[in-house]
């Protein structure tokens, strides 16, 4: 049994209770949706489909990521994220995290899509399970 | 503090308010408490609950 639930980047809302991440403590917290930007039009922005196979997300060049490269933590721009780099995967039900290798990154670029920018209280939450920073 | 590297010099223009995730078609979720929900206390020692803070001063 899980005691969150899955709600679409769309139907977010300002003070919503979210799933995050505290990398210091290397803890899951839950951290409150402080604010939410949505429906931005981007022409022409690079973006990356980062997939580990289970778990994947599309993302812009400017958003930002944890992840492990030759087993250091980095947090940086979705672009730098390479193949073998690993992602931090959380388990709802357990409320624990897992590593995640990633297996491909597509690269394409916006076509006046909508996008969505939450921003959680501590920096950081889960989309698809995978940690995030804002 | 943790460790942590810098790979490129993006974050400067990250951090200025242009950082986005691409949602298309709804196909991008968090995992948000159900409304309501107390997580049980076996459970609860895995994660740092939110709590609201409140603001009134007591007297």
């Amino acid at each position: 049994m899980s005691w969150h639930e899955k709600t679409s980047v769309t139907d977010l809302s300002v003070g919503d209770v979210v799933l995050s991440y505290d990398i210091n403590e290397e803890k899951i917290i839950e951290a409150e949706i402080i604010d939410r930007v949505e429906e931005l039009y981007s022409d022409g922005k690079e973006t990356f489909d980062i997939s580990t196979g289970d778990y994947g997300i599309n993302l812009t060049i400017f958003h930002i990521l944890p992840y492990y490269h030759d087993g250091e933590l980095v947090i940086d721009n979705c672009g730098m994220v390479e193949v073998g780099d690993e992602l931090i995967i959380i388990d709802e039900d357990e409320l624990s995290v897992l590593r995640e290798e990633v297996i491909s990154i597509e690269e394409g670029v916006t076509d006046n899509q909508s996008v969505y920018h939450p921003k959680s209280s501590n920096g950081y939450y889960f989309i698809n399970r995978i940690l995030l920073h804002d | 503090m943790k460790k942590v590297i810098w790979k490129s010099n993006i974050r400067i223009k990250a951090v200025g308010g242009f950082s986005i995730v691409v949602a298309v078609e709804d196909s991008a979720y968090l995992l948000r408490r159900k409304k309501g929900t107390e997580i049980p206390r076996l459970k609860a020692k895995n994660i740092v609950q939110w709590k609201k803070t409140d603001n009134k001063k007591k007297k």
